[in-house]
């Protein structure tokens, strides 16, 4: 990679940002309300463990804020786009059985901020973290762009 | 740099967030999923009648119409626009997402020790469950479910409200 950024490299900079300021958001939010979340989870009617809804309500929010993190900071980008990605992969097919087997739940992805997808699960929830997925692909496979760790650590 | 590498380094950061989300878990208080049953109400020593039957965690709307006579107040867990558009008459909005910035405020003017009925639109609807978990956690300790929800409320034309009357 070539030290001076590409414009494309300035264009995926912004995705990068706003990606991991998204996730670090969407897991403050949850941990601001960790039985609110362990509800939500159980309102999906996944028929897990308690010890699995619980451990996931702690584990899931703080994986988002860590990855998130490391997306701003623009250190090992494409990991943390690659486990960011996996994880809307999992929600949006969670989302997806939740819509096909009719079940009226919350999503609780960004706490009671769900903009731009007001009350129960439904298709605009799928939309919108498949848009989330576009971004991460997109900064999966361009890399950091400029102003990143990584980049000053490859100089 | 080798796709396997940022696999490898991936599964670091999701296992970090194991590491910190467990962490987490020790240190957060207890995680209540599910209400407990209700406590009985105590009966006062000069009661010379029947020793009233205890009501379980979910009642039905007979059970439910008996409370509300006697001025349980009734607290309703579906989302606030429905809420608004109707909801048991005097009843106070408690949703889950209520919960967010810790125990909501509304729920300080409600007595700890006596019965509490929350409802949701019945069937499916967890809600009232969320609800009433976290209300337990929170030291209520006789919070019952009207299980058919506000639609069998409706349709046995009990009073009902609209408005924000019991928002925050």
């Amino acid at each position: 990679m070539s030290d001076k950024p590409t414009a494309l490299g300035w264009l995926v900079f912004p995705l990068r940002l706003i990606l991991g300021g998204l996730f670090i958001l969407a897991g403050y939010l949850k941990l601001s309300a960790v039985p609110v979340f362990a509800g939500a989870i159980v309102g999906f009617k996944l028929n897990l463990p308690d010890h699995i809804v619980i451990g996931s309500a702690f584990v899931v929010p703080w994986v988002e804020i860590i990855a998130g993190a490391m997306l701003v900071l623009g250190l090992w980008t494409r990991a943390a786009a690659m486990l960011i990605g996996a994880l809307l992969v999992a929600f949006i097919a969670m989302l997806g059985s939740v819509i096909f087997r009719g079940i009226d739940a919350h999503c609780s992805c960004f706490g009671k901020f769900e903009f731009p997808c007001d009350g129960p699960i439904g298709w605009c929830h799928i939309i919108r973290n498949s848009v989330l997925l576009g971004m991460t692909v997109t900064v999966g496979a361009w890399g950091p762009g400029p102003l990143a760790i990584d980049r000053e650590s490859t100089k | 740099m080798s796709c396997s590498k940022q696999i490898q380094r991936a599964a670091t950061l999701a296992l970090a967030g194991v590491v910190v989300g467990a962490a987490h878990s020790i240190i957060h208080d207890p995680i209540k999923l599910r209400p407990d049953a209700p406590l009985p109400m105590p009966v006062p020593a000069t009661s010379g009648g029947p020793v009233p039957q205890a009501l379980g965690l979910e009642i039905t709307l007979e059970q439910a119409w008996d409370l509300f006579g006697k001025g349980t107040p009734f607290v309703d867990a579906r989302r606030p626009e429905d809420y608004e558009s109707g909801h048991i008459e005097g009843a106070v909005w408690i949703a889950p997402e209520s919960f967010m910035g810790g125990l909501p405020e509304v729920a300080n003017f409600l007595d700890r020790e006596a019965p509490l009925v929350i409802y949701c639109t019945g069937g499916d609807c967890d809600a009232s469950h969320n609800v009433a978990a976290m209300l337990n956690q929170a030291g209520f300790k006789r919070c019952h479910i009207l299980k058919e929800g506000y639609p069998a409320w409706v349709a046995a034309g009990h009073p009902t409200a609209t408005g924000k009357g019991g928002m925050p």
